[in-house]
């Protein structure tokens, strides 16, 4: 909308420049002051500049206000946040408690708002246990957005154990990063 | 095989393109005025969070406008009197890959490009009764005249 708004800035200067506008004392600061030829006091007849703009210019493309409403109507761009989880646990760290809250907020400022949650555990553990305990912290933040006021149909989690890593660390390794769930809001 | 299973699996074959082909890909975040979705010729009004369908299309009344987000992060706005169809929609959430295709046939239209656009520019094309556009920004805006109303005549 800038780039829109620059273009459209930049041409009407050039229209400006090009004479490609309605003949108007206010605004001609290049040619007379008043809409009358110098050759009229030689010419019997009466002579009228044209108060037209000059067929050769292009017509305007579309106004700024014809985007007014569009603007308007232009969805919130979707957040993606990651919170993290105290070790074996669904239970969050102290700074992502902070960082979740501000979340759950911006979900209840926004319109037809939809989350989707996805959980994630580190490689300590086994695979099985992993998979039930990425869904407990995906869980647990479905628990608080509902809790807040957030309609339940519009929260899906999904959980993926300790297969899609954000720290690439090797089997059984505790790794804070990865004991993590993505909040999509959207 | 049952001539009765056969014939199930053929409707099966027959029938699941057309599902697929009309499968929801964006949510309404932002309504205000008459707007209405045309599904498969039945119109209906719009409702804030419902989820459009691809190859739906979309025309908004004098005080209509709407703002709907896909599913790969593309958001787009229409303003008053626009219609305008979802002619072509795909998007692969694995590998972002994907492109959309819109329709303008009138009206004002703003795009901000998704995830869609971010490996490939030439997935995003705006059609218009007078030209075929390939958008290769992240963001741009599209009036439409329709050349058929009064006061628009040749």
């Amino acid at each position: 909308m800038i780039r829109t708004a620059a273009t459209l800035g930049s041409a009407l200067l050039l229209l400006g420049l090009s004479g490609c506008t309605v003949y108007s004392g206010a605004v001609n600061t290049f040619g007379p002051d008043k809409p009358v030829s110098d050759v009229a006091a030689n010419t019997d007849g009466e002579l009228l500049l044209s108060k037209e703009p000059p067929p050769f210019c292009p017509a305007p493309v579309a106004a700024a206000d014809d985007f007014d409403k569009v603007d308007k109507a232009m969805p919130a761009a979707p957040i993606y946040k990651l919170v993290y989880f105290k070790f074996d646990s669904d239970e969050l760290t102290e700074q992502s408690r902070r960082d979740a809250e501000e979340i759950y907020q911006e979900v209840l400022k926004r319109e037809a708002p939809e989350v989707l949650v996805t959980g994630h555990t580190d490689t300590s553990g086994s695979a099985a246990l992993n998979d039930a305990l990425s869904k407990r912290r995906a869980e647990a933040v479905r628990e608080d957005l509902i809790e807040i006021g957030v309609d339940a149909d519009t929260i899906r989690t999904y959980y993926k154990g300790e297969s899609e890593p954000l720290i690439d660390t090797g089997d059984g390794v505790k790794e804070l990063r990865n004991r993590r769930v993505e909040i999509n809001v959207r | 095989m049952h001539s009765a299973q056969k014939i199930c699996l053929l409707l099966a074959m027959i029938l699941a393109p057309s599902f697929a082909m009309a499968e929801p890909i964006a949510t309404i975040k932002k309504l205000s005025g008459e707007v209405s979705i045309v599904r498969k010729n039945e119109t209906h009004a719009a409702t804030l969070g419902d989820r459009i369908h691809e190859q739906d299309s979309i025309s908004t009344g004098n005080q209509g406008s709407i703002g709907i987000l896909f599913d790969d992060d593309t958001r787009i706005a229409v303003g008053p009197n626009s219609k305008l169809s979802l002619a072509d929609y795909s998007y692969d959430p694995r590998n972002h890959k994907g492109g959309l295709d819109l329709k303008v046939s009138e009206g004002t239209v703003s795009v901000i490009a998704g995830k869609v656009a971010q490996g490939n520019p030439e997935a995003l094309s705006v059609a218009t009764p007078a030209s075929a556009i390939t958008v290769s920004g992240n963001a741009f805006s599209i009036k439409v005249d329709n050349p058929t109303k009064e006061g628009n005549a040749q």
